[in-house]
């Protein structure tokens, strides 16, 4: 775990400080694009039980 | 409280280079994605627009990172939303594919904007140095939230809030928008799946690279204006209109994410945090609104806006 935090954060970093502005490395870009698709794809499937958990639990109490 | 600066290398760097340091808890940023999910899902497209200002007056997040990981973080956004969607074949592609091409130079323009703000050096005030960007983006968003919240207000205290709750669109057409239909600027085209014969393909561009501005320069709020646009200003029904947002959304928050990424204005730790917990609270903001939804609870957003303007005064000001 601790390895992948640092491999992401070593991603995320300028890849080049020595020129001016931020230099992104391809690593960088690649995983903000495919990052949050993924996790969308997989929070499509999570959030259906929890609609349904706090759709009954709206419904008993509201 | 233990803090996790080195958690955040993007929002860090830029901070820093701006010369002020972010203040990020992760316990605080899951709470902060929740509670801005539940707005959003519970009042519409309008709470997209208090992400960029709140992760900047609460958390000290640079503008630039605040935006390019809202836009980020709606791409993962747009990817639940269109996965649960039920009607697939009612997307117009031949609408959202042309319209992706005028919301491909909208985001990159609006990018481009941003960064020139971001670039551009302080001035200096009563001897005091004060940074463009947050400057220009406050007052553009403190505006747009009086905008929204005075809508929700005067919706709720007119009633015209109840249509709102049944699931319609509240704001009436412009009268101008007749007008803009009747536009007969070659070249034309017909939209079958949306039952228009002709329509200036000008329009469609033009509305495309408005909503691409706003996602590229002030995060995801695009559908707030592109909704209203597919229905009143293209005529579209309201299903196809719903579609062909999220299609339209996910390509243009992809792009959007491409172009942030190449500025270096993403913290993906800071999007995965929010992507999860504000995708939870939507889904329990819009069941709330079903159950709960009543036109002086809509009023309360207004307040939410005010209280968040107050906030990016106080952030600018003191």
């Amino acid at each position: 775990m601790t390895g992948i935090l640092e491999y992401v954060i070593h991603l995320a970093g300028d890849a080049d400080p020595l020129q001016k502005g931020f230099q992104a490395q391809p690593g960088y870009i690649f995983f903000n694009i495919v990052v949050p698709i993924l996790l969308g794809g997989l929070l499509s499937r999570i959030t259906g039980p929890i609609e349904w958990f706090v759709g009954r639990l709206i419904g008993k109490t509201g | 409280m233990e803090r996790f600066p080195t958690f955040f290398p993007i929002a860090d760097y830029w901070a820093r280079l701006q010369g002020g340091e972010p203040q990020l808890l992760i316990w605080a940023l899951l709470v902060f994605g929740l509670v801005v999910g539940i707005l959003t899902g519970f009042f519409g497209g309008g709470g997209r627009f208090l992400m960029a200002p709140l992760l900047n007056s609460l958390f000290n997040v640079p503008y630039n990172v605040a935006v390019g990981s809202d836009v980020c973080q709606m791409a993962g956004t747009s990817t639940l939303n269109i996965l649960r969607f039920k009607r697939l074949n009612s997307i117009d592609f031949k609408l959202g594919a042309w319209m992706l091409v005028g919301t491909v130079f909208g985001v990159e323009s609006g990018a481009q904007l941003l960064e020139g703000l971001k670039k551009a050096g302080p001035f200096f005030l009563f001897g005091k140095a004060i940074s463009v960007m947050p400057i220009i983006l406050g007052i553009i968003y403190g505006a747009i939230l009086v905008w929204i919240g005075s809508v929700l207000y005067r919706e709720a205290r007119t009633g015209a809030g109840d249509m709102a709750c049944e699931g319609f669109m509240t704001a009436s057409p412009p009268a101008m928008t007749s007008k803009l239909q009747q536009l007969h600027i070659p070249p034309m085209i017909s939209l079958p799946v949306s039952g228009i014969e002709a329509i200036s393909i000008w329009m469609i561009l033009g509305i495309g690279f408005i909503t691409g501005l706003l996602v590229g320069f002030l995060g995801g709020g695009g559908g707030f204006i592109r909704m209203p646009a597919l229905v009143y200003v293209i005529g579209c029904p309201m299903v196809v209109a719903i579609g062909t947002d999220l299609f339209e959304s996910v390509f243009s928050m992809g792009y959007g994410t491409y172009s942030h990424s190449l500025k270096g204005n993403i913290d993906l730790v800071l999007v995965v945090l929010i992507l999860i917990s504000s995708a939870v609270g939507n889904q329990i903001g819009s069941l709330l609104a079903r159950r709960f939804c009543h036109p002086r609870v809509r009023q309360v957003f207004a307040y939410v806006a005010l209280l968040t303007v107050l906030l990016i005064l106080f952030k600018l000001f003191l």
